[in-house]
């Protein structure tokens, strides 16, 4: 005897569900999806650049701490111009180059010969000068490797393209010039003339900077010249090139060239000089420029690091140039 | 369903991610006060100065700025330029200004060779000097045209040309 059981499912009564997503919940879980990648992508590209930014800091505090280093060794802060002596023909080599003992990089130091006829420009030279030193080179700043083509003297001022040269994106500010001030000009930091290098005068001693190492800005950026970019990091057209000399011929923006400028001030477009902007408005002639959104990184005297807004206050940052004016600096 | 439905959710999804975008980025504002749009033309010597730059310096203080703004603007090939305090050609703040000009030559080379200085100024600095200035210009609400400054017999810079 066959016994036929109906099983009766429980929930009999019920429509039976269809197995898997129905389109509207697809959709949902889509765009939700989309919102928020969309709300992240944005966030990680920032953690990037934050990541860049304090590698930057940190290559700004090695520099600060080797100037320390190089004034407890020398009694003095280097010589803008002439890190090495070239005797009675001297070609201008950086204060980068004074420093490498202090940044563990006495090799590279040692390897250099001061004495070659063309100094940094020298083909002699072109091991130590070729060397890409991470510590000058601030990450956020788009570079494609070596900088190829660098001046090559300075009395027939020659460009050589075979020549290359580890980049740099930190100067040391020579002065900050703006006729909106009175003085119009006030010399920075690691000079020992009244604007520029008395070369027969030992470098400047703390002593002498007395507005205070705290509140005296010894690098700053001026990143990725001889690539010059104006307002939103828009590549300029070489007609609008203030000193096209220097551009043309990578004067700067390698790491063992002399690394110094004026610091002036801008319009907000980077196009004409003597404006109310002083930070990344332009790294053309004058400007101080970082690719770090929002503003830009200094070393300070006394080792520290700050990052300074682009809507800096002109007169405070005219005062953190300066090393001995008395002007009293406010918040920044 | 209302086949309506994911058009409305994606547009939806749309305009929360262009929300969710729209509050990055987007340039530093600044403090700015009222300019004027301002343009003029110059002329050396018969020629049209291409390259030179023309700045206003304040004869007073420019209410609500904090340091004294210079309008400033460079000519192009005609000689015209347009004045720009902050940025493009916005023009100066309204009030009496000094004109100056000059008129560098990116072409000058040293005569003994050697690493050219900054572009010096053709007119040899003779109309840089705010304090020397004779040219007075007052900028009005409005447009502005300055009246042209045409500059004759004006010995240029030995090693330098009118043209370039």
């Amino acid at each position: 005897m066959m016994t036929v059981v109906t099983a009766t499912p429980p929930h009999a009564g019920r429509r039976k569900s269809p197995a898997g997503f129905t389109l509207v919940e697809l959709l949902v879980v889509i765009a939700i999806i989309g919102v928020l990648v969309g709300l992240l992508l944005p966030a990680v590209q920032a953690a990037r650049e934050a990541a860049r930014r304090i590698q930057c800091t940190n290559n700004l505090k090695q520099v600060g701490l080797a100037m320390h280093n190089y004034h407890d060794t020398f009694r003095s802060l280097p010589l803008p111009d002439v890190g090495v002596s070239y005797g009675s023909a001297p070609w201008l080599s950086s204060w980068s180059l004074a420093i490498l003992p202090q940044l563990e990089q006495s090799a590279a130091f040692d390897a250099f010969e001061p004495n070659a006829p063309n100094g940094v420009s020298d083909q002699v030279n072109q091991d130590v000068v070729g060397m890409q030193l991470s510590v000058f080179r601030c990450p956020t700043t788009p570079r494609s490797g070596l900088l190829q083509g660098i001046i090559e003297d300075q009395v027939s001022a020659t460009f050589n393209p075979n020549l290359v040269a580890g980049t740099g994106d930190y100067f040391i500010a020579r002065s900050y010039r703006d006729p909106a001030f009175t003085p119009s000009e006030i010399v920075g930091a690691l000079f020992n003339g009244s604007t520029s290098v008395d070369w027969s005068q030992p470098g400047v001693r703390f002593s002498s900077i007395t507005d205070g190492l705290s509140n005296t800005i010894f690098c700053f950026e001026r990143s990725g010249f001889p690539d010059i970019r104006k307002r939103g990091n828009v590549q300029k057209d070489p007609s609008e090139y203030v000193y096209p000399f220097v551009v043309d011929n990578h004067f700067n923006g390698w790491w063992a060239s002399i690394q110094h400028d004026r610091i002036r001030s801008w319009t907000y477009d980077g196009t004409q000089y003597y404006g109310p902007c002083v930070i990344n408005c332009t790294n053309d002639w004058g400007g101080a420029y970082s690719f770090h959104p929002g503003g830009m990184q200094v070393s300070l005297g006394d080792g520290s690091v700050r990052f300074l807004g682009e809507t800096i206050d002109k007169g405070t940052f005219r005062a953190l140039v300066g090393k001995a004016e008395g002007e009293v600096v406010g918040e920044f | 369903m209302d086949p309506k439905l994911p058009t409305t959710f994606a547009a939806c999804a749309a305009a929360c991610l262009a929300a969710a975008l729209a509050g990055c980025g987007g340039p530093a504002a600044y403090d700015a006060i009222p300019t004027h749009p301002a343009s003029g033309q110059v002329t050396v010597n018969g020629v049209p100065a291409k390259g030179a730059i023309v700045r206003l310096y304040p004869k007073s203080p420019q209410p609500g700025a904090k340091y004294p703004l210079m309008p400033s603007g460079k000519t192009d090939e005609a000689g015209v330029f347009h004045l720009t305090t902050y940025e493009d050609a916005d023009g100066a703040p309204a009030g009496a200004y000094t004109l100056t000009l000059e008129w560098p030559d990116p072409a000058w080379r040293p005569p003994g060779g050697g690493m050219p200085p900054p572009p010096p100024d053709r007119l040899q600095g003779r109309f840089s000097d705010p304090e020397q200035s004779q040219f007075e210009v007052r900028i009005v609400e409005g447009e502005n045209d300055i009246q042209p400054i045409v500059l004759e017999d004006v010995p240029i810079l030995e090693g330098s040309s009118l043209s370039e």
